[in-house]
């Protein structure tokens, strides 16, 4: 009812005022922003060259690149480099490990923020409750590059983690050149959820924090334990929550966190580590370079990537709307 | 919170205490190793192995001192420190400038929107990028690391979202002062707005002190110009060959250890001064999506 009243005034008004013509409009509009514009130029310029151009590049994959005829003088070769990338051998394995460590970092982070924000809202003491979530926090502030060396020497032979699963009767090993399928996709996964539970977990915390403290005495005079309340209390609470931060990331699996693939993948690994990501770096950097071969697999990735950012925003503007 | 100790609860309450000690001891104790290993002697260090609490044999500051008589490792920490300041600043301006003009309300606001949305949408990914910035000469230079990555269109919403809310019987007055727009956006809404501003100032610093790709794309063989990341790779790979010579010298190993609590210190100790903008800029983005 309300909103069609809103779209009733919004007629009322229009109706009330007519719109002045667009030239009238546009010399007042350049007289009190044309400096802005101006100003503005070069922003736009900005997002032209680096976001524009790069775009109009993604022609690559439907061509035969070579540098020295450059983007415009290359022939094309229409999906030829489609065909090359989706009958390669590789490309299965690279689509699977993608799909599988995207999806682990996404469920192992998404429990890890929720369990870590629950348990610590049940702390009581204020002081140690800030303490760990400072300290939770920590590993979000430490370089890829110092992350991926610390897992390599955490899990190499002589490693301390490498030594602490021995005790459950892991054999002793460098983890890292491990080629089994859950190894590398359990270290990446793990690795990605202790950089991100405490960061991750913010949002939750500030969410249960806002619970009204007296839903909980009121729940306690009513005879709730610690269980009631998390399930009816503070469960409810962050699920809208959790429901906008879940389509948030689904739309950026794609995109994010594979850098420290490159850091910590060797050819042995390649088998269960190489992702579309890597996969494309390879072939634009590596020892045999195929521009073509590596444009066509990053467009793909775009495209996948950008198909879940469409899903994600329609989804949560949905949620707005009920 | 009033309620009654029960036994169980008591239990419980340990429990959660206990599982809260072990998530401090994980996420402190990896840079706690590192940072007491950089302080051992290399010989003993190499042979035990495992977790390092304690300086190993006896406390051996010698490993910093080879760090910082290696010149490269200070070009590249100063480099470092270019990188960061000179890519925050220049995504600092543009931030200001089009935050302020998206948050104006135009005939073009719409359309603007638009080629900035698209840009988050969609990208050409990593070649067609590479290409364009070597075209503009870049590669090879430093400008590759300063320019390109300096901010985007995220930046630019969260900028003018903020720009939005800070009232309009300002801006006017500036206006009927004869404040033209510069001033009106340096000087009157960037004050007001200045604590989201700060937010995406951290993620930047933060952002670029850490970062060792583009670096590594755009930078490969230049070493004059890696920032510091990449010659934590670069040490960490050197002595993994120089162990295999005979009788080297041990206190080269530390280096490793070293080079990474250099890089990482300044960060961890700086964050917890801007540990409340981090957590409000989280809070706020999140409710904002």
């Amino acid at each position: 009812m309300a909103r069609e009243n809103s779209i009733v005034a919004d007629q009322l008004t229009i109706r009330k005022v007519p719109k002045k013509p667009f030239g009238v409009r546009f010399v007042k509009d350049l007289k009190k922003f044309g400096v802005m514009y101006l100003i503005f130029l070069p922003v736009l310029a900005y997002f032209i060259i680096f976001n524009y151009i790069p775009m109009y590049g993604i022609t690559i994959a439907f061509k035969d690149f070579s540098i020295v005829k450059g983007i415009f003088g290359s022939p094309w070769v229409g999906l030829e480099n489609f065909r090359e990338l989706f009958i390669g051998e590789d490309f299965i394995n690279v689509l699977r490990n993608t799909v599988a460590m995207a999806l682990l970092n996404l469920v192992f982070g998404f429990l890890a923020s929720i369990t870590f924000a629950i348990l610590l809202s049940e702390v009581r003491i204020k002081k140690f409750k800030r303490i760990v979530q400072v300290a939770s926090y920590v590993p979000h502030f430490i370089a890829t590059m110092v992350v991926a060396q610390l897992v390599i020497e955490f899990m190499n032979y002589n490693g301390a983690i490498t030594q602490f699963l021995t005790l459950f009767g892991f054999e002793r090993q460098n983890w890292l050149a491990n080629p089994d399928v859950p190894v590398f996709w359990l270290i990446n996964t793990l690795t990605d959820t202790w950089q991100g539970f405490g960061y991750g977990a913010i949002i939750f915390i500030a969410a249960i924090a806002n619970v009204d403290p007296t839903l909980h005495e009121a729940a306690v005079v009513d005879g709730a334990n610690r269980w009631d309340r998390i399930k009816h209390i503070v469960l409810p609470t962050i699920v809208p929550v959790i429901t906008v931060m879940l389509t948030i990331r689904v739309g950026l699996i794609f995109v994010v966190g594979f850098d420290k693939i490159l850091l910590l993948y060797k050819p042995i690994t390649y088998v269960t580590a190489d992702v579309l990501t890597t996969y494309t770096y390879r072939m634009a950097f590596g020892t045999f370079v195929d521009y073509g071969l590596a444009s066509a697999s990053g467009l793909f990735q775009s495209v996948i990537g950008m198909l879940l950012l469409i899903v994600s925003y329609s989804l949560r503007a949905k949620m707005g709307r009920d | 919170m009033v309620e009654k100790q029960s036994k169980i609860g008591l239990v419980i309450d340990t429990v959660i205490v206990l599982i809260m000690l072990t998530v401090i001891f994980i996420s402190i104790v990896p840079v706690w190793h590192v940072l007491m290993s950089s302080i051992s002697d290399g010989k003993f260090l190499l042979a035990k192995g495992g977790l390092i609490l304690w300086p190993v044999k006896e406390f051996n500051l010698q490993g910093y001192a080879l760090l910082f008589a290696n010149l490269n490792i200070l070009r590249g920490y100063l480099n470092t420190i270019i990188y960061v300041i000179g890519a925050t600043m220049f995504g600092f301006v543009i931030n200001v400038i089009g935050g302020y003009t998206l948050s104006r309300n135009t005939m073009y606001t719409k359309p603007l929107h638009v080629i900035l949305f698209l840009t988050i949408l969609f990208n050409g990914g990593l070649i067609p990028s590479y290409i364009v910035i070597r075209s503009l000469g870049m590669v090879g230079t430093m400008w590759a690391l300063i320019i390109p990555g300096c901010t985007n269109a995220v930046y630019l919403i969260i900028m003018s979202t903020s720009f939005r809310s800070v009232a309009k019987e300002s801006v006017e007055a500036a206006e009927l002062d004869g404040a033209g727009h510069l001033a009106v956006m340096f000087k009157v809404i960037l004050p007001q707005a200045m604590s989201m501003a700060t937010v995406t100032l951290l993620f930047s610093v933060v952002g670029q002190w850490n970062s060792w790709f583009p670096a590594s794309i755009f930078v490969p063989s230049q070493r004059d110009l890696w920032p510091i990341q990449l010659w934590i790779r670069q040490i960490v790979s050197e002595n993994a060959g120089f162990l295999m010579t005979q009788n080297p010298d041990y206190d080269r190993f530390l280096i490793q250890y070293a080079v990474i609590i250099v890089a990482t210190m300044p960060i961890l100790i700086a964050f917890p001064f801007f540990l409340k903008y981090i957590e409000k800029g989280i809070i706020l983005g999140g409710v904002k999506g």
